[in-house]
């Protein structure tokens, strides 16, 4: 019997084995040493309620032109006071207050309730644009002095908040053509102005504005240099990915609201997209 | 001259046992862990360790939280001397559509002990033909590109941050 222990089959079959150890044996090493487990996307989703642009004065309108269709029955028969002028209301049709003045002396004003007399005629209901009073029986109807009727605009001063949000500009048009522009031509945007991210340690906290052209389509817009965009459309602008989503939707967008810090006050922009 | 012979043949053996037993998915965890301080993530894909190599598919990536891509194949050959990454059928973000084609058919990058010093690359699809030169040691990208019609007729504005090589070529250089 040959001894196999002899052969070079033997010896060859031996060092592959040592071989085949030795190279699992660095593999379990490196196994032991590696991480398990992958990396995964991980997104906070921003649930801020959806930004929606609501116009008071058109809502206000609409209740007062509803109101009114169902008050001129009731109120038809009311005599207008002439020689009083109603400056102002406060309240719902049977608590609340007006503010009268007689025309001789308008500055000289006075509150009056609901069931109070004024130059004789009691305060009978407050309704949204006028008030009714009452004398001898019969109804008579004070309308709510407006800008026109005056023959003046009072200019109101521009109220600057020390606190959070500072008052907003009139909303500022955007065109749908410019943005069609600026799609097409990305590099014209990073031409007339350019933007970084701000950390706050690891965390993203706005993007500031870094240049600014003062003839472009962004400065016409109220942007500023150094203004640091914080918000956008109620999203915490806190990842490039929720700067992107605003861009990626703006299509479907008819108005954009940013929230800046300016000089230490929150501003906030409105652009309509026509 | 036999001992020589019998000596790479075992050297063979042993780097071909090694590459078979090494822990190929840890490894690309490894990578995926470098990766993550520059903001690119790989995720939703699925891993295969297949013996000399290793087979990613349906992989998204994003750059700081962007998806940016969504690749279907992904096939790496690690082998020390030859290294190679093959990917196919390339979707990048649609936020990208201004400034390139979407669909990138394949892209291969390769590292070989014979030219150590560069990383070199391959890609076509609907922009045209790239071909990509990473220097490791002077950290430089170079790209020539050759664009089809459609990168030529839409992304004009993409092509002008290119120079126009005498070859009618686009060329891209850039230091990391």
């Amino acid at each position: 019997m040959i001894k196999i222990s002899n052969s070079t089959l033997i010896s060859v079959f031996t060092k592959l084995l040592v071989l085949l150890v030795i190279a699992k044996s660095v593999s379990l090493g490196v196994w032991w040493y590696f991480p398990s487990d992958g990396v995964e996307l991980s997104v906070k989703n921003n649930y801020q309620p959806k930004y929606q642009r609501v116009s008071f004065k058109n809502m206000i309108q609409r209740a007062r032109v509803k109101q009114n269709r169902q008050e001129v029955s009731t109120t038809s028969s009311g005599i207008s006071i002439t020689n009083m002028i109603l400056k102002g209301l406060y309240g719902t049709k049977s608590r609340g207050f007006v503010i009268v003045a007689m025309k001789s002396s308008p500055k000289k004003t006075e509150i009056i309730g609901i069931n109070e007399v004024f130059k004789g005629y009691r305060l009978k209901s407050i309704h949204a644009s006028h008030a009714l009073f009452e004398r001898d029986g019969s109804d008579f109807i004070l309308n709510l002095q407006t800008a026109e009727q005056k023959g003046s605009i009072t200019k109101v001063a521009k109220r600057e908040s020390s606190g959070s949000v500072g008052a907003s500009d009139a909303p500022r048009a955007v065109t749908r053509t410019d943005i069609a522009y600026y799609a097409k031509n990305p590099n014209q945007i990073w031409k007339e102005i350019s933007i970084v991210e701000v950390k706050d340690g690891k965390k993203i906290k706005g993007f500031k504005v870094t240049r600014i052209d003062p003839n472009s389509r962004f400065a016409a817009l109220g942007l500023q240099k150094n203004d640091l965009i914080i918000r956008a459309n109620n999203i915490n602008l806190v990842s490039y990915r929720d700067a992107l989503e605003i861009y990626k939707n703006i299509n479907k967008l008819d108005a954009i609201e940013i929230v800046v810090i300016r000089d230490n006050q929150e501003k906030e922009l409105v652009y309509e997209i026509n | 001259m036999v001992k020589i012979a019998r000596f790479i043949a075992y050297t063979f053996f042993f780097i071909m046992a090694l590459m078979y037993f090494f822990p190929k998915v840890s490894v690309y965890y490894f990578l995926e862990q470098q990766l993550k301080p520059y903001g690119i993530i790989i995720s939703s894909e699925e891993i295969e360790d297949s013996g000399f190599g290793l087979s990613v598919t349906h992989a998204t990536i994003s750059a700081k939280s962007i998806e940016s891509a969504n690749i279907a194949n992904i096939d790496t050959k690690v082998f020390g001397f030859y290294n190679s990454l093959n990917m196919s059928d390339i979707s990048l973000s649609t936020a990208a559509a201004s400034f390139v084609p979407l669909h990138v058919e394949s892209a291969s990058l390769k590292y070989t002990i014979f030219n150590p010093l560069n990383v070199v690359a391959h890609a076509y699809g609907e922009f045209g033909e790239a071909d990509v030169s990473i220097n490791i040691l002077e950290r430089s990208l170079h790209v020539d590109l050759i664009p089809s019609k459609m990168m030529l007729k839409d992304y004009r504005n993409t092509l002008r941050n290119l120079k126009k090589s005498d070859n009618g070529e686009f060329v891209y250089d850039k230091n990391f």
